[in-house]
């Protein structure tokens, strides 16, 4: 399998499920996405919607229970469902990193900051402690700390959880990653804090040439950073595109209602339109479409066959059978409504 | 609109200090710092700010799971708590103005004893005793503001025990919906607790009342028999909602109710909470630090910054004519979900350190009606400029 040149990471048809004394929990069930180069990937969807599981895989770091059942992953040259663990620590990290939500558990809290940023420098690219430090010192200045001489030797306990991002986005930068996986970076921090942390991410992105698949909840977050993005709901994705086609002209009910649960700027006051009903116990998938059960414009054939991809544009598709040729035409409920740019009051 | 209802909680210059070590080594954290302000019956009042700035203790100091340091808490008119700092304060001050007064006089005594000899000891004699008169004048006045200021901390510590009568009229709901929940006690264990600590035995009456809270937040009547750990993070959220219903209250405090869940489920919640409020004419205080869902939802909103409250506006006024240079600094920070906006989106950064306040000390000013912001003299008359009020 040779990639095109413009895409650095293929995803294609990724199944992975979960051995729990349950039974199988079907948690990603057949995923396709390409990240670009130089792009910022959006992956989004509630918690449980296979999201994090999809990132792990390409980092190769799945629990012991999860089995890939079905599907490659692209990079390169390389399979990466079929790298054997004792072969992916030349991958993990020097040329795929990761940040994780919380950055107080993923720094070691007995180990000064310096040598958690290092260790990798030396044990990895065999460098001395002396190079290592300057360049870690590099790394710390690039991710905005400082005075960086001074925080080379402190603790975990002495940053601030923006701090502690900046550490943990050093680290994952320290052996030059091409593609950066951020898993939900800003969810346990301050708006303010967000703001810097994905600022930086964006500043970084630029200056390196960095491929980035972002994962998060929240949709303000994605009109910040996503080129593109991907839309998922219980093991699937049902929407992707460009952001801007995503947000202004979204085809999948799911992302109406996603976008619909979010209070607008100039929404009066009342009630949301929340999303009826929990998401879909994986343990039995549903048939057919999974969002069916709470779909308002949901049709006989949702609850009766998985729904294809539509096209809409060349780079916009959309799992929903409203697609369908022969579907009755449903107007979105949030299109004139919803945004700011577009104008929201005037089409009132 | 505000003015003619009626005032259920009010809180008068609260301070909320933490204190670690002894001595030296003593350390006082200022977690709030003089805040005062008034949440009118029905309405939602939103507390916004950075984490550590300090509102999830002014929440839980207003439920007394603090003693407040200084200053009065008032709910429905009635003194609920009270904080003895300004009084040990002052206190401090008298005893020493008292033992300055004694030196004072004594030193004038033994001049006089000293000079006894030059004059007439008659005249020294009278002397004497004018300053003494004078120095037991003195003392018996301060002592008697003592004395006052010693009865109030009775008073307070009175006021401070537990009273059953308040607490079941307010109520608060906890950020985290997996450890608020004792993971060990059944649904209809945590929710009839409050009931049971009210002392009410009466089986039948519990198993009612729990199944018609049950049903108000949307639940079953038959989860009341589960444990927490078989329910997802909204449906435990609602069982934190109806854990504090129970009792009827007339004041919540919710405490960043949502931000431990999920974006659909997040509507959910407020959508119930509004609904709640609606039919029962609750009064919420909302800690969140969402800003478009605290727009969204609150009636009020004031923005608090390192301990204290530095605006309170109506949340239409707040977000149309932020004042403060926090408030604008946290406004341009929240994320839309709107691409094109996001992309000319700039974001003031906030410097507290750029603002001196040396001559100017600043207070808060109601700039407009109901539009209150904590300002020096100077930046009253700029902020006054920018509204066009003049």
């Amino acid at each position: 399998m040779i990639l095109p040149d413009d895409v650095i990471l293929r995803v294609e048809n990724l199944t992975i499920s979960f051995k729990t004394p349950a039974g199988l929990v079907r948690a990603v069930r057949g995923v396709d996405f390409d990240l670009k180069r130089g792009e910022t990937l959006c992956i989004v969807g509630e918690s449980g919607s296979g999201k994090s599981v999809t990132s792990r895989a390409v980092m190769g770091i799945l629990a012991g229970n999860a089995i890939i059942d079905d599907g490659h992953i692209y990079y390169r040259d390389i399979d990466l469902s079929q790298v054997k663990e004792q072969d992916f620590h030349k991958i993990r990290g020097s040329m795929i990193g990761m940040i994780f939500q919380d950055p107080l558990s993923s720094l070691n809290p007995i180990m000064k900051i310096g040598r958690q940023i290092t260790e990798a420098l030396i044990l990895k690219n065999k460098m001395s402690k002396k190079a290592a430090k300057v360049r870690a010192l590099e790394l710390m200045r690039e991710v905005g700390i400082p005075e960086p001489e001074k925080r080379y030797y402190q603790y975990p306990f002495h940053f601030s959880g923006g701090m502690r991002q900046r550490i943990v986005i050093a680290i994952a930068l320290a052996m030059n990653p091409e593609i950066l996986i951020c898993d939900e970076p800003t969810t346990a921090l301050d708006v303010t804090i967000q703001a810097q942390i994905l600022e930086l991410i964006n500043k970084l992105k630029k200056d390196r040439g960095l491929s980035i698949i972002f994962i998060t909840h929240d949709l303000g977050v994605v009109a910040n950073m996503a080129d593109r993005i991907a839309v998922m709901y219980a093991g699937k994705i049902v929407e992707y595109g460009k952001a801007e086609e995503v947000f202004y002209d979204s085809r999948h009910p799911y992302t109406w209602a996603l976008l619909e649960s979010m209070p607008a700027l100039e929404q009066a006051k009342g009630q949301l339109n929340a999303i009826p009903g929990t998401p879909p116990n994986m343990l039995f998938p549903p048939k057919g479409d999974a969002f069916a059960p709470r779909n308002r414009y949901a049709m006989k054939i949702d609850f009766e066959e998985e729904p294809p991809f539509f096209k809409v544009t060349d780079t916009h598709y959309a799992a929903a059978w409203l697609l369908h040729p022969d579907a009755p035409h449903i107007e979105s409920p949030i299109k004139g409504k919803y945004f700011i740019s577009k104008g929201a009051k005037s089409n009132d | 609109m505000t003015e003619n209802k009626e005032k259920i909680l009010e809180l008068k210059k609260v301070r909320q200090y933490f204190s670690s070590g002894f001595g030296k080594r003593r350390v006082v954290v200022k977690a709030v710092h003089n805040i005062s302000f008034d949440i009118y019956k029905g309405e939602v009042f939103g507390l916004v700010g950075e984490s550590g700035c300090g509102k999830t203790t002014t929440g839980r100091a207003i439920i007394k799971l603090y003693n407040i340091t200084d200053g009065d808490i008032y709910f429905k008119g009635h003194r609920i708590s009270s904080g003895n700092r300004g009084k040990n304060l002052e206190i401090r001050r008298l005893k020493k103005e008292i033992d300055e007064k004694k030196q004072e006089i004594n030193n004038l005594i033994s001049e006089l004893k000293g000079e006894e000899k030059k004059f007439d000891s008659e005249w020294v004699g009278k002397e004497i005793i004018e300053a003494e008169q004078e120095l037991k004048d003195f003392i018996e006045e301060k002592n008697a503001r003592i004395n006052e200021l010693l009865r109030e901390k009775k008073i307070s510590k009175r006021i401070n025990r537990r009273n059953p009568g308040i607490m079941t009229s307010m109520q608060m709901i906890f950020q985290d919906p997996i450890d608020s929940l004792n993971p060990r006690m059944t649904v209809k264990e945590i929710v009839s607790e409050g009931l049971i600590i009210n002392g009410i035995r009466d089986k039948k009456f519990i198993d009612k009342e729990v199944n018609r809270v049950l049903e108000l937040v949307g639940l079953l009547p038959d989860h009341a028999n589960r444990y927490p750990h078989e329910f997802s993070g909204g449906q435990r959220q609602r069982i934190g909602i109806a854990r504090a219903l129970i009792v009827n209250p007339e004041l919540i405090i919710a405490d960043e109710p949502i931000s431990a869940l999920d974006v659909s489920i997040q509507a959910q919640i407020i959508n119930l909470l509004n609904d709640l409020r609606k039919n029962f004419d609750l009064t919420i205080l909302f800690i969140a630090h969402n800003l478009s869902v605290v727009k969204f939802f609150c009636d009020r909103i004031a923005v608090m910054y390192y301990g204290r409250i530095v605006e309170i506006a109506t949340s239409d006024e707040l977000f149309k004519h932020p004042l403060h240079p926090y408030t604008k600094s946290l406004l341009s920070a929240v994320p839309l979900p709107d691409p094109d906006y996001e992309k000319t989106r700039q974001r003031i950064s906030y410097n507290p350190s750029l603002r001196k306040f040396t001559a100017d000390k600043p207070k808060m000013v109601e700039i407009y009606p109901g539009h209150f912001v904590y300002a020096s003299q100077n930046e009253v008359k700029s902020y006054r400029k920018e509204l066009n009020l003049e």
